[in-house]
This record gives C-alpha cells, structure tokens and sequence, in this order.
C-alpha cells in the first residue's frame, strides 16, 4: 500500500508551547484546526504539497473561552457552534448572526473561529462580522527562540491588499472580543461566500443612535475572495445624520458606496458592487425602520 | 499512519495515509457499502456518519483524526433499536428518501431526535439542509422528524414506567 | 457482490486502481512522454497495449479509446496508469511528462457538413415580403457542466479467460461491446453488471464504457481486480435557436423561420437523434401558415457532450414556448388566451410532425390557470411592468408569471426506432412465478411494474422478480435514456402480460414472452403519424419574484398540468416530478442556490386512460424553462431569452437599461 508515497506526519501538541516548538522545526507543516476548508479543497486527493500536518485539536488551551465585565475571550479552537451555544446570551448580535450563518449545523460543529478567520484565501463571516466589533488578537510566533506574542487589532490580521496578514510560523492563540452596546446591529450575506465568492458580498453593521441622531456607524463589507471593504469616509457621512434617513439620503450614500467600489479592485465583478449598493441601502431603511418601530 | 478506532462497535486498525478523507478510508479499506460518496468537497452531504454519537460529513474527516474514536455508520445504526423509530416514520408518510441519501437522511434525523426529543420545523430544516437531494420536500421531512420523535418520546415514557 | 453497491464501495484485496492522464491541449501531437520509474505493481496502458481496436463506437460515431500521438481535443484520455493504491496512481500520474507540438489551426467550433437538415412547410418567404409585424428573439442554453452526485467507474475482474465487469453505465450492453472489442476477446466472454447511478447526471455512456475497456486491459494482464472511476464534470450541449415570426395586426403568427445550431463537443454523438428532437421542440404549437427551419451541428476539440435527460428535446421547446410568451406579452392578452387562440389544428403542418390538440390544450392551461390564480396574477403584475418600474430596494420586490403549454417527446424518434430492436422478457413460471428480464436498472421500476404484472396476472408482488444479473441473464432493453423505464419498459411489459393472459390456461407452463421496441406496434393511430411514438402534453405556470437586494429570480410556486395516458403509480410520479423541478430549478437558478427555501410545487394529472404511457418529465422541463424566463420577462419588462438566468444575468439586464 501507498508505494513510493510518503504521507503527511501528523503532529498532535497538547499545549501552546508544544504546537511552538513543533511548527519552529517543521515550518513547512500546515496548521490544522476544523479541516473544514483544508478538507474541502482535496478534491484532487491525495493533494499535491504534502505537508505535515500540525493539529491543533488537542492543546486545550486553544479551546477555551473566558468573560469577564468588559469582554469574552475565546480560543481559536473553539467551533463556531460552540461559540453559539456558550454565547447565546452575551455574544453581539451581528456576531451571533454570522455564526448562525455560517453553513448548515455540521458545518459549524466542526469549523473553528481560527480556521474561518485564516481562510487562505477568502474573507468570510467571522472576519467581517469582528471587523466592526473591537476584537483583539493573539498572535504567537515560533520563530523567535523566545516565542514572542502580540496583540493586534483584528484588521491587522489581513493585508492592504485583502490577503491574510499572518507570517508562516505564527498562530493565532485567542481572540478578545470587548462588549459594546449598539442600537442597531445587522448582518447579512448575499450568494454563497465559500463556494462562489466571486459573486457573493458579506455586510455587517454596527450602528449608535442617541435620540434620533445617528452617533456611531460602522460597517464592513466582505467581497469574499478580495478583501473586506470598509470607508471611513461613508461612515462619516453617515454619522451625525438624523434619522429616518431620507430617500435621498440613502441613494446619495449608495452612490457614494459604488463609486469608491467601482475604483476599488479591478477584480470586484459588476454584479458585486450593485448588491454591495442594494445591500447598503436596505440596511439604512431596516435602520429607519427601528427607529420609528421604537 | 496507523489508526486504531472502533468501527460499528467493533476494534478496528487502519494503517493508511494520513489525511485520507474517511469516506474514501471505510469504503476502500473497510468494505463499508453503505456510504454514498458524492461530492467529496463537503456539498452534497451524502456521505454522512455518526463519530462519537454527532453527525459528520466523513468527506471532511481526515483518517488521522479518528485515532481512538466511535465511528458508526448506517451499516452499525441499522442494528440499533433506533432505526425502526425513522424507518416506521417513513412508512407512516409513505415518504422514503432515495438511495442516493437514505443513509444519510436516516443518520441527520436520528440526531436531530437524539438531540431534542422535540424539535422546532427551523432545527428540522436547518440539521437537514447539509443534504442537498432534493428527493423529499422539507414538509415531508419536517413531518417525518417530528413523527419520530414522537416514536421515541413514546418508546422513553414505556422504557421508564 | 451486490446489486445495490455503488461502484465506490466495490473492493477486493488486491485490487489496482486506475487514472486517466489526459491531453492539456486542444489540438497537436504528442512528442514525447516520460514516465516515472515505477515499480512491477504497476501498470501503464497506452494506445499501443491495448489489444483489440482502440476506438469506441456508438451507433455509427467512433471515437479513439487513447489519443495515440495525435490529439483530437482538450481532455482527450492519453494513457491510464494502473497501481496498487489511489495515491500512488496519482502521484505517477503527476509525474508523467508530456510534449506537445501544438497545431496552429483554430479550435474553434465547426460544422460538420454531414449533419445539417432543414423543413418546411407554406411560402414562408412571401410573408416575410410585406410583414405587419415582425418579431426576432435568439434563445441560448448555455453551457453548463455538472459534477456527477456520485462516481462513475468500472471494475473489471478477469478470470478462467473470462471477464466480468461492473460499470455506473446506462447501457451495460455497449460496455460489452466496447471490452470486447478493445480487448480482442469475444462478448461471450464478457459478463457486465450494472452499478446504481444518478439518471439525471449524465456522463453515463462514453465514460463508463471507457473506464470499463481499460479496467479489463489491466485486469487481463496482471490477473488482478482493477478499478477506475471519476468525478469529472460533464458538459451538456449547447443550443442557439434564432426565431423571426411574421404576424398579423393581432399579433397572431403567420409564419415563422427558425434557424438552429447545436454545439456537441468533439464528435457528433447521437447528432441525427438530437438535431430530430430538438427540431421537434423549437416548432412551435400555435398555428402558422408557413414555416422554414434550419438546423446545424457543431463540433470543436472539446470533450464529447452528454445528452442529459433526453436529445435536447426539452431545450428546443423551451425556445418555442418562450417565443410563444413573448409574443403574447406583445398581444396585451392574456398568455393563456393567446395561446387558446393561436393553437388550431391545421393541414398545413407536415404530417410527421406531432400535431396540437386544441381542446386537449384547452383543457391543461384552464386547470393551470385556475389552480395557479394566473390571470389576476398576470394582471397585476402587468400593470406593474406597464409602468415600467425598475428593481429597487425601495419599491420591494418585482414580480412576473409566465405560462407555457405544449407537448413532450419520450424516448427516441422513429427513424431510430426502427433501426435498433430492443427488447424484454416476461416468463410466467410452472410455480405461477414471474420473472422480468431488461436491461434497464432502475429500483423506482420495480414498483411500477410489479404493479402492471398484479394488475394483469393478478399475481402477488412477492411472486414476482426482476432479473438484475448480468448481460447474460438479461435481454438488450437499449440505452437507459429519459427515463424510460416508466414509460416505454413499462409499456413493453405490459404487452408481454396481454400475450401471457391470451396463452394462460391454454398453454403449459413456463410461458415465455418477449416483446421489442418496434414503431410499428404504436396503438394509437394519431401517434403513428408522428416521428414520436411516445408524447406527452402538458400546461405549466411559474411564479417569480426578483429580489431586489440579491437580484436573484426566486420562484415562488410552480403549477403543473400534464396528461400523460395512464399512470401506475402517482403518487410516485408527482413526487418524482416535484424533485426533478427543484433540482432544474436550482440549476436553471445558475450557481448560487444553496437555500432552504422551495417553492409550492403543485402537479396535476389529467386523465388520458387512451394514451399510450410516456414519462412528462421532457415536457415538463421545456415548459419550465420558458415560464421561467416568460415570468422573469414580465418582471424585468425586456425580453428574457436564455438559460441559465440568475442574478448575474438579471444584473446585466437591469445594467444595460441603467
Ligand atoms: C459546506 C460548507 C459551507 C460553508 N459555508 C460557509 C458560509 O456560509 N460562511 C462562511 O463564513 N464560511 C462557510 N464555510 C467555511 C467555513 O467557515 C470554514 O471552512 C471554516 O470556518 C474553517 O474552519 P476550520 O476550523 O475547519 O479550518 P481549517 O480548515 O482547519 O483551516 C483553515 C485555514 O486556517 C488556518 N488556521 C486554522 N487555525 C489557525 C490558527 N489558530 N492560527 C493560524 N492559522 C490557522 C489553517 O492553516 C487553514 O489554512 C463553509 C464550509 C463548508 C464546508
Ligand atoms: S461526499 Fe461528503 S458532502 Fe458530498
């Protein structure tokens, strides 16, 4: 059997230091978490590369989750579902949407907030959802002989040009997500982000109202398999604007939105940046919505 | 790699390549028949099976993760009492799926009953949406699970009293 | 082994399996190959090992089985390497170095002169002289591929100088012929089981035969099992139909000149068969004076097209229904009435052609209508693409209806019919035990015709088996195509049955009866004028809404009418109907469908007990599509004229208006 075919070792760490040491002698091995996405992509198996395999299954510190008054901190390892279910009560809303959503209930037992956040490739719900919300991450590398660790925000987890921004050799440890109030919180996903990101958009919003005056908005949109959109600038046309918005108001901030896209990425399809568009301006008017259901 | 696990509750040893997917593994090395292996990328959800009593798609498993674990397929859950709760709910809608996602359907609802003994249409829908045959509406199916359910609610109360 | 296993599930100890290596170029020679070193367990099979003739032949095409050193399309199978696992096959067959010299002619697609064909009827080019109206649409069905739901494959196993072979195939008899061919050894010696397979795939002809040919080669000169199977994706052909009506001041058609082209990869498999189906659908049902219609195959260096579900029947009454939508949309009146209007019976129409029946017609889009609710919906929905509304996430959702009646074709034309005898056996045993022989394997027949044999023999189901052995236990019953088990199986056995209940009691036991496909024995006297002997006729409504955030077609029910002769068993059928209208919708729906939302699919049976029996899924299908874009037409108020049609193309539809 397998003649001629070396296998991938497989590593199983049972602590952070462990996982360390391991990957700074085999930097060539993959990390392992859920294998959802390494999995899926095996349809040419036995895959091409390789690689060792560095499984993260088994360091339970990866799996933890903790709270206290001011944030939850979880563990890379933890899966989406469990996320869910420990969270139910206390998570954000637009990230408990974008765990919900994130594939059917096997998928999510099985996929890990670590595996979602490194896609290779694609920026999917977990990152779009965190990237308004204040997330922390920790970063550990075993390159240095002393493992060095930082903390950092979560945008910088991902390169200007939308790729992921973790240098072979780091992993991601845990990650720290800091309660916010909002009054308004929306999460939705359009097409099929991991198996047509090409066509598909991710948006998630966090928005502040005091009175009827819009005193925070943040959103970010996710053109899955190019990057996660966000503009400081539409933000800021937004905040301090009284609601309900106007009719007017929505298209000018809509149009706003596809003019930035439209000079954003030679690689963002036509059909994104109109859904992009629609979804922004739904979002505003669910918004106007609210606030007069209140 | 060798892996050591427990097959339908039976010792099993696999000396295989490491992240083969576990479909491929049990039909090649295992002669287990019952697996449908569609899409293979975690799509169709046709191959479908039970690890330490939780449904995975086994297209997504590699072989090196099941070391130590209880693997069960639809070989395995047709000898345990739970099957003829679906089978009878079935039969009661005169709804069968089809071949292709029997074993698969089978399994999906087995958990969804293990899980809640009363579920809601929205968790039907959702646990059987990982299975994309279209063989049977998801009224049928809701039906199907819920009628189940209710074979099992009713097997728990006589076992009890 | 089992009939039910799938092929992936088939092991044996020692077995080898098999890969294909496949050309990465369109047109050339191969210069040089280089192998990696590999030891003696394993096997490397090109067109120079293989003993008997390397070519496949289906009816009276013929295709290389492996390249040679000249390469005739992109994909081409080169040479298979054979070893002891999966993963060791493929690792060599990553190392396997290919050379080309790459021909500098162009791939792009040609005609083949042979297969063109042309009819018509009337002077159609006078009343195209000085039209009131002309009306001019091209329709498209794109090409679109699909992944099998499971592998196909074949294992051979060789023993005593005899072979037997397990194929997904939907004719286990053209395996037989193929290994026996390619492997210079005669079909006696070839015994060929069929594996479970997806119908609606495709894919289900050409590749296994080959996987199978390959498989025996390997399992001939090593002695051991030998395996291959595949996921590749299959390609359904491509049709372009343009359609120039002339009409008079009521929008009523006067004549019509259709124009189409079928693009089927690589070699013209089945070209006359398909080029008569789909001239068959693109004609349409309402009256005209005249007619004209041209038709054309092309091929090109691409993989050979796969006939999904039928000879592009379904595709070429989508455009006739379609075109038929449109220019009632152009009317102001309403589609069903339009269509009751224009639907007359006529003397013009050649006489092979499969002629409407206006009440019959009549009768399917009144229940349609009434069940679906179709004329208010019509209505209001008119009023609103009357205004002319664009799709905005202020105005809420868009919504259209389409409707689209006429008839479906089972099965092969005539013409094909009468050059291929294929057959079934009943045996009524001395233990009043009856035993079916086909080749077609299908589990959802079994019911059906059990029932048959119940209700003509009054024999228990218990008491009656289907023969699933191999080629030699069971009788050439042809290639599993549209599902014939349903209907023209059905219908062949059903004829066995009258034979044994005229000879029972009068003549000793066993009786054995064997009945073939044979034009001539159609009952009904109608049928026999046309090339078809097995139709069905059918009205269809859909609903849609756009969605004005996603921009994705929803639909949100499907009401279906079909009459299609007597019906075992429909309850079956209606759920058979339901899964395979999801499915095309999805597909129809382009790639992003992964949702949980189904729309109300409701079917109706009208009662024709006089009809022959016949499957109304290829009619079904054709009506599908044109409602599907009639009701996206009347959402988006521009003609909407191919498939598939999701939100890319609604995007580009409402982009071009911008
Ligand atoms: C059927 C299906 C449907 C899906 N639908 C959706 C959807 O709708 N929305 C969506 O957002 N996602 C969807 N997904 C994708 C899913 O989110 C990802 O596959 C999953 O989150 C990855 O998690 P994992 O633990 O399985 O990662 P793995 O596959 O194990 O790893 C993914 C990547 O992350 C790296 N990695 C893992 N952990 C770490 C770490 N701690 N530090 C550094 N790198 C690490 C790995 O090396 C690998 O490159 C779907 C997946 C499937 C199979
Ligand atoms: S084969 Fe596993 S999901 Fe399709």
């Amino acid at each position: 059997m397998y003649e001629g075919v070396r296998a991938p070792a497989v590593f199983n760490p049972e602590t952070i230091l462990e996982a360390l040491d391991v990957y700074q002698r085999y930097p060539r091995s993959i990390l392992w978490a859920g294998g959802t996405t390494l999995m899926s992509q095996l349809r040419e198996y036995p895959s091409h590369d390789n690689k060792d395999i560095l499984y993260l299954g088994g360091v339970s510190e990866l799996h933890r989750i903790n709270r206290n008054e001011r944030y939850i901190e979880v563990g890379p390892m933890v899966s989406i579902q469990r996320l869910l279910t420990v969270g139910q009560h206390i998570l954000h809303p637009v990230l408990a949407h974008a765990c919900k959503r994130l594939g059917p209930p096997i998928i999510r037992s099985q996929a890990t907030i670590g595996g979602s956040l490194c896609h290779p490739n694609l920026r999917l719900n977990l990152a779009t959802a965190l990237m308004i919300l204040e997330t922390q991450v920790e970063i550990k590398d075993s390159r240095s002989t002393k493992s060095s660790t930082r903390w950092v925000p979560i945008h910088r987890l991902y390169k200007r040009d939308g790729s992921l921004g973790l240098i072979h050799g780091e992993i991601i440890t845990r990650l720290r997500v800091f309660f916010e109030d909002a009054n308004f919180q929306c999460f939705s996903i359009i097409g099929d982000p991991f198996y047509h990101p090409e066509t598909a958009v991710i948006f998630a919003v966090f928005a502040k109202y005091e009175k009827s005056t819009i005193s925070e908005f943040r959103f970010s949109l996710s053109l899955p398999s190019i990057d996660i959109f966000r503009s400081k600038e539409i933000e800021a046309s937004i905040t301090s604007k009284d609601l309900p918005l106007s009719a007017k108001e929505i298209i000018a901030i809509s149009g706003q939105l596809r003019e930035l896209l439209s000079n954003y990425s030679s690689k963002i399809q036509k059909v994104q940046i109109e859904r992009s568009c629609r979804i922004l301006e739904k979002t505003l008017q669910d918004m106007n919505t609210k606030v007069f259901a209140n | 790699m060798k892996i050591n696990c427990l097959l339908n509750n039976k010792q099993a040893f696999f000396n295989t390549y490491s992240d083969k997917p576990l479909s491929l593994l049990l039909t090649e090395e295992a002669a287990i028949t019952s697996l449908q292996i569609g899409c293979g990328t975690g799509r169709c959800g046709n191959c479908i099976l039970l690890i330490d009593d939780k449904p995975v798609l086994s297209c997504l498993i590699p072989a090196f993760s099941v070391a130590g674990k209880r693997i069960l397929t639809f070989e395995g859950f047709t000898k345990t009492r739970f099957h003829s709760e679906i089978k009878r709910a079935y039969k009661k809608h005169q709804a069968y799926p089809c071949d292709q996602c029997y074993a698969a359907k089978t399994l999906i609802i087995h958990s969804i009953i293990s899980d809640n003994m009363d579920p809601e249409p929205e968790d039907i829908i959702q646990a059987l949406q990982v299975n994309t045959c279209n063989c049977l509406n998801y009224d049928e199916l809701t039906q199907i699970v819920q009628t189940a359910a209710g074979f099992r609610r009713r097997k728990r109360r006589v076992r009890r009293s | 082994m089992n009939k039910d296993m799938s092929i992936h599930t088939i092991h044996h100890p020692d077995m080898l399996f098999g890969q294909l290596v496949r050309s990465s170029i369109p047109k050339g020679n191969i210069a040089s190959i280089s192998l990696p070193k590999l030891s003696d367990d394993f096997i490397v099979i090109t067109a120079q090992d293989i003993p008997g003739s390397n070519s496949i032949k289906v009816f009276d095409e013929t295709i290389p089985l492996l390249s040679g050193d000249h390469i005739i399309y992109k994909d081409q199978p080169i040479l298979a390497i054979f070893g002891p696992d999966r993963e060791s096959v493929h690792q060599a067959t990553l190392q396997v170095n290919i050379n080309y010299t790459i021909d500098e002619e162009p791939v792009g697609a040609v005609q083949p002169p042979e297969h063109e064909t042309s009819m018509s009827w009337g002077d159609c080019e006078s009343f195209f002289e000085n039209p009131m109206n002309t009306i001019e649409h091209t329709y498209m069905t794109g090409n679109t591929s699909s992944v099998p739901s499971s592998p196909l494959g074949a294992v051979a196993i060789f023993k005593d100088s005899a072979v037997e072979v397990w194929a997904t195939t939907q004719w286990p008899f053209h395996v037989r012929k193929t290994v026996s061919e390619v492997c210079g050894i005669t079909k006696r010696k070839v015994e060929v089981y069929q594996n479970p397979y997806d119908h609606s795939s495709g894919g289900l002809l050409l590749e296994p035969s080959v996987m199978a040919a390959l498989s025996t080669i390997a399992a001939i000169k090593t002695g051991k099992p030998a395996k291959m199977t595949s996921m590749d994706p299959v390609f359904r052909p491509e049709l372009i139909v343009t359609k120039k009506t002339a009409v008079d001041q009521d929008m009523v058609p006067i004549a019509e000149k259709i124009e189409f082209q079928i693009h089927l990869g690589v070699i013209p498999l089945f070209a006359d068969e398909i080029l008569a189906q789909v001239m068959e659908g693109v004609i349409p049902i309402y009256h005209l004076e005249a007619c004209s219609i041209q038709a054309r195959v092309l091929t090109s260096p691409t993989v050979p097209r796969n006939y999904f579900f039928g000879f592009g029947f379904s595709l070429g009454l989508f455009t006739s229904a379609a075109h038929a939508s449109h220019i009632a949309q152009l009317s102001l009146m309403n589609p069903a009435n339009w269509l009751m209007k224009t639907v007359r019976n006529s003397t013009k129409r050649p006489k092979h052609l499969v002629h409407p029946r206006p009440a019959l017609i009549k009768e399917l889009i009144e229940r349609t209508v009434e069940r679906s609710d179709f004329s208010r919906k019509y209505a209001v929905y008119e009023m609103q693409r009357r205004r002319n509304r664009s799709i905005s996430t202020f105005t809420g959702y868009t919504r259209g209806v389409g409707l689209a009646s006429g008839f479906g074709v089972n099965g092969f034309s005539n013409t094909y019919m009468n050059e291929h005898n294929y057959s079934v056996e009943v045996t009524l045993d001395v233990n009043d035990q009856v035993l079916i022989k086909s080749s077609i394997l299908h589990s959802s027949t079994e019911e059906i015709w059990k029932t048959i044999i119940q209700n003509q023999l009054g024999i228990n189901s218990e008491d009656i088996a289907i023969c699933q052995g191999s080629t030699s236990e069971v009788l050439d019953s042809g290639p599993d195509i549209l599902n014939r088990d349903l209907t023209v199986i059905s219908l062949l056995i059903e004829r066995c049955c009258e034979s044994i209940k005229n000879q029972r009691f009068k003549e000793p036991l066993p009786i054995i009866v064997k009945r073939s496909l044979k034009r001539s024995k159609a009952t009904n006297d109608e049928m026999k004028k046309s090339a078809f002997a097995y139709f069905t006729w059918g009205s269809l409504a859909l609903e849609i809404e756009i969605d004005p955030v996603s921009l994705n077609p929803i639909p949100m029910g499907v009401w279906i009418t079909v009459s299609c002769g007597h019906i075992y068993d429909q309850d079956r059928l209606k759920k058979k109907i339901q899964a395979r209208v999801l499915k095309e919708l999805q597909a129809v729906m382009g790639t992003e469908t992964r949702s949980t939302y189904q729309p109300h699919i409701d079917v109706e049976f009208h009662k024709d007990e006089d009809a022959i029996t016949a499957d109304p899924l290829p009619n079904i299908l054709g009506l599908l599509y044109a409602a599907y874009t009639s009701a996206i037409t009347q959402a988006l108020n521009e003609p909407f004229t191919s498939i598939p049609a999701g939100a890319q193309q609604v995007f580009e539809f409402i982009g071009g208006k911008k």
